[in-house]
């Protein structure tokens, strides 16, 4: 398979593609938290024990919008769905993560004015992988 | 197509390829699609393809008849529409045939104008352009088709 940058994938919410702020997609798969510790089993022998902190199993996805009328739109039907939102991020080499039972979870801050970007942070299932 | 209702309303068409829908949190794999009848909101989007479909099928019959004429053949039975536009797929040949390049492209944006307007829905969620871009043209080309035959000459 050919190693290619992943710098520009399409993000695709709830069937609409959407445009962001390039550079701020920001994607948790939602594999958690791993741990091992050390066991003294005595006499000088040691073992470990492997932990996996499943509270941390929740998939991530942040990116930021430009304030435009269309994103106060999308602020509205995504906080509106509830967890009913369904994330898709394809990027290059047709690699695809799809992220369902999102939640907008953030307080979103709209910020008005010239160039003004507004941060999305969704939550959720862990991704599912389409290559 | 594998499923029609008595009164034509809505249509459900078999599509060659998987295609994928986010619905209700979840992402969905389909290979049908349901086209519904256009209503009247549909009315202005609708006129330009309907236009452009019934004059190819008017020179089609026109074509036919002259062959038929050619042939000597008893011109007591003219070739319809219904024969004309029988099947989808004769249907979309039909109009490549006898619609300008410029006809085609007004058609087919139409057409997809009309999916979007809530005339296409797949898993029960109206298409939009991340749904049909994954369709392949021999789909689109018979989803036409069928709405051609089942609601624009028809109506």
């Amino acid at each position: 398979m050919t190693q290619v940058a992943v710098v520009n994938p399409q993000i695709v919410i709830n069937n609409i593609a959407v445009g962001y702020v390039p550079n701020s997609l920001d994607v948790d798969f939602g594999l958690g938290e791993q741990s091992v510790k050390a066991l003294a089993g005595g006499g000088g022998t040691v073992s470990t024990a492997y932990f996996n902190n499943i509270e941390s199993n929740i998939g991530i996805v942040k990116f930021d919008l430009y304030s435009l009328n269309t994103t106060a739109i999308l602020i509205q039907d995504w906080k509106a769905l509830g967890n009913l939102n369904v994330i898709q991020v394809q990027g290059e080499g047709d690699t695809i993560f799809s992220f369902q039972f999102m939640a907008l979870t953030n307080r979103v801050d709209f910020m008005i004015g010239n160039e003004k970007q507004t941060s999305f942070e969704f939550q959720g299932n862990p991704a599912i992988t389409f290559a | 197509m594998i499923d029609t209702k008595k009164d034509k309303s809505e249509i459900v068409v078999q599509l060659s390829d998987k295609i994928t829908v986010q619905k209700s949190g979840e992402q969905l794999f389909s290979n049908k699609m349901t086209l519904k009848a256009p209503s009247a909101v549909h009315m202005t989007k609708l006129c330009t393809v309907k236009q452009i479909v019934m004059r190819a099928v008017k020179t089609a019959i026109a074509e036919a008849t002259a062959t038929q004429a050619v042939q000597a053949k008893a011109i007591q039975s003219q070739p319809s529409s219904d024969a004309v536009v029988s099947d989808a797929d004769q249907a979309v040949l039909m109009l490549y045939m006898n619609a300008s390049s410029e006809d085609m492209i007004c058609v087919m944006n139409g057409f997809r104008e009309l999916l979007f307007d809530g005339c296409g829905l797949v898993e029960g969620v109206v298409v939009t352009d991340y749904v049909i871009n994954q369709l392949l043209v021999k789909d689109i080309e018979h989803l036409l088709g069928e709405y051609i035959v089942n609601f624009i000459v028809p109506s």
